[in-house]
């Protein structure tokens, strides 16, 4: 739980957002992030929270470093990686 | 975190072969960046741990400068705050708290080897669940909250939302 994950907004209802994460869908409460969201904002969850609003400059390169941690992953014992993929699968909306 | 990779832990930064080997990359990369100096920011306490307790900055090229960057709710839990959360639950107290906290050792154990012995120990994703789980029991239930600010302001959004008269919270925060 040491890093937050970026995802992407898809619908908003209230102060609850439904965000997709490499294709893992889940809810994300918007009680505490900087700005408002709407759906195609991308935002930066921490355990179940939106922190942060991606400014859409950031949007590209904060993907890209996420995605070449994320591939590491594929390769070797990533401690780093590891902790994004479950910061990715906790609490997705299959499982909850 | 800990190095999973027996090799890697048997290591313990004393091959000094291996170490100059790094030390003398490391020296040819930061040449090769070109600036003065390079700062880099670390983004676990376990990282500045690994660095303080193997003097590794003395080892570090002189333009490399490591900064300490933000811990994770994990690194920044003091030992005495464990040593609370182990104390109420082996008191027969319910405590729901995030996974990567149960299993940090407190003095005598960590909460996972509390819930082990019997303890109830709940893990959460969010404290959004913790409070989800408070309202469908009847008995208290204490968050154990541990982090900085990106996890404090979360315990802060349902401590204001009017959570249920059984939910409590343990603050490391």
């Amino acid at each position: 739980m040491c890093l937050g994950v970026p995802g992407k907004v898809v619908a908003v209802d209230g102060l609850m957002a439904t965000v997709d994460f490499w294709g893992v869908r889940k809810q994300v409460r918007l009680e505490v992030v900087d700005e408002p969201v709407q759906p195609g904002d991308y935002i930066l969850n921490h355990v179940g929270y939106a922190i942060r609003r991606i400014p859409d400059g950031e949007i590209d390169a904060t993907l890209a470093l996420y995605e070449e941690l994320l591939q590491r992953a594929a390769s070797e014992d990533d401690l780093m990686a590891s902790d994004i993929r479950s910061e990715i699968q906790g609490a997705a909306d299959d499982r909850s | 975190m800990i190095a999973r990779d027996p090799s890697v832990a048997e290591l313990k930064f004393r091959n000094r072969e291996s170490a100059r080997g790094l030390t003398g990359a490391l020296a040819r990369v930061v040449d090769e960046v070109g600036r003065d100096p390079v700062s880099i920011m670390h983004v676990c306490g376990s990282h500045e741990q690994a660095i303080a307790r193997f003097g590794l900055r003395a080892t570090l090229p002189r333009k490399l400068q490591v900064i300490m960057g933000p811990g994770c709710p994990v690194c920044i839990t003091d030992v005495p705050e464990v040593d609370e959360g182990v104390a109420l639950a082996r008191q027969g107290v319910r405590i729901a708290t995030y996974g990567d906290m149960v299993r940090v050792p407190g003095t005598v154990m960590s909460l996972a080897d509390a819930h082990a012995q019997g303890a109830r120990v709940d893990v959460v994703y969010s404290v959004a669940q913790a409070v989800e789980l408070a309202r469908q029991i009847d008995e208290p239930l204490v968050f154990f909250a541990t982090g900085f600010e990106t996890t404090a302001v979360a315990t802060a959004a349902v401590v204001l939302r009017d959570p249920p008269a059984n939910f409590f919270v343990l603050s490391a925060h």
